[in-house]
């Protein structure tokens, strides 16, 4: 979703920051700031996590910081719910991914076992589609949109 | 039918918790809608790619493949 967003403001990202931290430019506005404070909430330094706040604090604002808080958060919460029960990527998803989790190495996390390994054909399916995503997104947001309007 | 995505399959037979997971991941990141739709951000203060940044360094740092 970075990178088809990022495609959406009209910003080329660097997905590699995801993966390697503020050491790569990813191209997101505030991406020290942010990347920091994601880091440190994941750990328990109270003062780096405080130093870290106000960071974005003073950067972005005190509402961005609730924000910011909330998606880290939420993606905790997220990792031990999916590692926790050990389920799968969902199948459209790990087709359309395949090429990105190649080469950001994301093959390499233990919890990659949990989903089984494509075949040739959704591998070569994978690689056909990979540069249609921010098209295939803008078609389905469209159509939700169109949705929300029958509402 | 539409297919739930396998992270609410997964605590389908505690059905209060698929919608207690829903609501609070609608306040805490997006709302299902937003979330396919790359173009929102949900009204937040951040944008939509500052959001997938957090959300991808997390996972990243929890060795999350989902």
């Amino acid at each position: 979703m970075l990178r088809v967003s990022g495609e959406f403001e009209g910003k080329k990202v660097n997905l590699q920051s995801i993966v390697d931290g503020a050491e790569i430019q990813s191209g997101v506005p505030f991406q020290d700031e942010l990347i920091r404070f994601a880091e440190v909430a994941l750990g328990d330094d109270d003062k780096e996590i405080a130093r870290a706040r106000e960071a974005v604090r003073a950067k972005m604002g005190d509402a961005a910081l609730v924000d910011a808080a909330g998606v880290i958060a939420n993606f905790q919460r997220m990792v031990r719910i999916a590692d926790g029960a050990g389920i799968p990527l969902d199948k459209p998803v790990a087709v359309i991914t395949a090429p990105m989790r190649s080469e950001l190495g994301l093959n390499t996390y233990a919890s990659a076992d949990n989903t089984p390994a494509l075949n040739l054909g959704q591998r070569i399916l994978g690689r056909v589609l990979n540069p249609f995503l921010p098209v295939l997104f803008k078609r389905l947001a469209s159509r939700l949109s169109d949705t929300d309007k029958v509402r | 039918m539409t297919q739930a995505v396998n992270v609410f399959a997964a605590m389908s037979l505690v059905p209060d918790s698929v919608r207690m997971l829903t609501r609070l991941s609608g306040v805490q990141y997006l709302d299902a809608a937003d979330v396919v739709n790359p173009a929102s951000n949900g009204g937040r203060e951040i944008s939509r790619i500052q959001i997938e940044l957090l959300a991808g360094r997390v996972s990243s740092l929890s060795d999350c493949f989902y």
